[in-house]
């Protein structure tokens, strides 16, 4: 009896850490969605020379879109478009986008408040203009 | 003390096994990332052309200045990674000037950037066979 007393209270313990693998492999998936849609995005800036409030729109809400995102917020300083042969840093577009992703952790609300359940992932980059006046 | 013991073992392997995992996932998303790296390093180099020779019909790409935005956008990369050491970048050229291969048939301006980042540093906890991750991308104008 004494056992399986113990057991009762070991085992959803290690069953976390198990159910944590799992997890794992959700944000994993979850940030590879990410970087292929900001990627997606970024080639289309590049063609237009800057991002502009359309695309941060539309990148904003197709990144909300995927699944274990709670939140995303996209920046980007330039608003007009750069041009390809721009000398030195005019042909830069810079971009900053951020993505809360929430339910990171196994164990859930009986662990971990909601709100502390998450993890921001954060892309800070710049891209080449490809835009020809 | 039995029960303890066993159960000390069962959590440091799953400790192990949760690292692994999370060491190997971030792994990948790594080699994603450096991939990107190295396509927009070529695609930076290879809109920056030597205007001298571009006015006598020739076309003949910045060499200095494709390496020097390159290296610029590589270290911004690593540091955001954490990598403060251990990348490199190289391009190969083929222009008017530097000629071509001999599978280009159509004589096509293209720049491929090769990096390489040793990303050991950051995996302390787990074990990589390979810790230096090396991409190749080409960019070519038509």
């Amino acid at each position: 009896m004494k056992q399986f007393i113990v057991l009762t209270a070991v085992l959803p313990l290690l069953l976390l850490f198990l159910m944590q693998v799992g997890y794992d492999q959700k944000n994993i998936n979850t940030v590879n969605q990410i970087q292929a849609v900001v990627y997606a995005a970024k080639e289309d800036a590049k063609q237009e020379g800057y991002f502009s409030e359309e695309r941060k729109e539309l990148l904003k809400s197709e990144l909300e879109n995927i699944r274990g995102v709670a939140s995303a917020r996209v920046d980007s300083p330039q608003t007009y478009p750069q041009a390809r042969y721009s000398i030195g840093e005019n042909r830069f577009i810079y971009y900053e986008v951020e993505v809360v992703l929430d339910h990171v952790m196994a164990g859930g609300d009986y662990i971990i408040e909601p709100d502390k359940n998450t993890y921001t992932y954060v892309i800070k980059s710049y891209t080449a203009s490809e835009y020809l006046e | 003390m039995k029960v303890f013991i066993v159960f000390l073992a069962l959590l440091i392997v799953n400790v192990n096994l949760m690292n692994f995992h999370g060491g190997l996932g971030r792994y990948i998303e790594l080699q994603n990332i450096i991939k990107m790296a190295s396509e927009e390093c070529a695609a930076q180099a290879a809109l920056l052309l030597d205007e001298g020779a571009y006015a006598q019909g020739q076309i003949v790409f910045d060499y200095e200045a494709g390496q020097r935005d390159g290296m610029n956008y590589l270290a911004h990369v690593c540091n955001s990674l954490g990598v403060e050491k251990g990348y490199e970048l190289s391009f190969l050229y083929e222009d008017d000037l530097c000629s071509y291969s001999v599978g280009n048939i159509d004589r096509l301006p293209r720049v491929a950037a090769t990096i390489s980042v040793d990303v050991g540093s950051i995996f302390t906890g787990v074990p990589l066979a390979c810790p230096v991750i090396q991409r190749s991308s080409c960019y070519e104008i038509k």
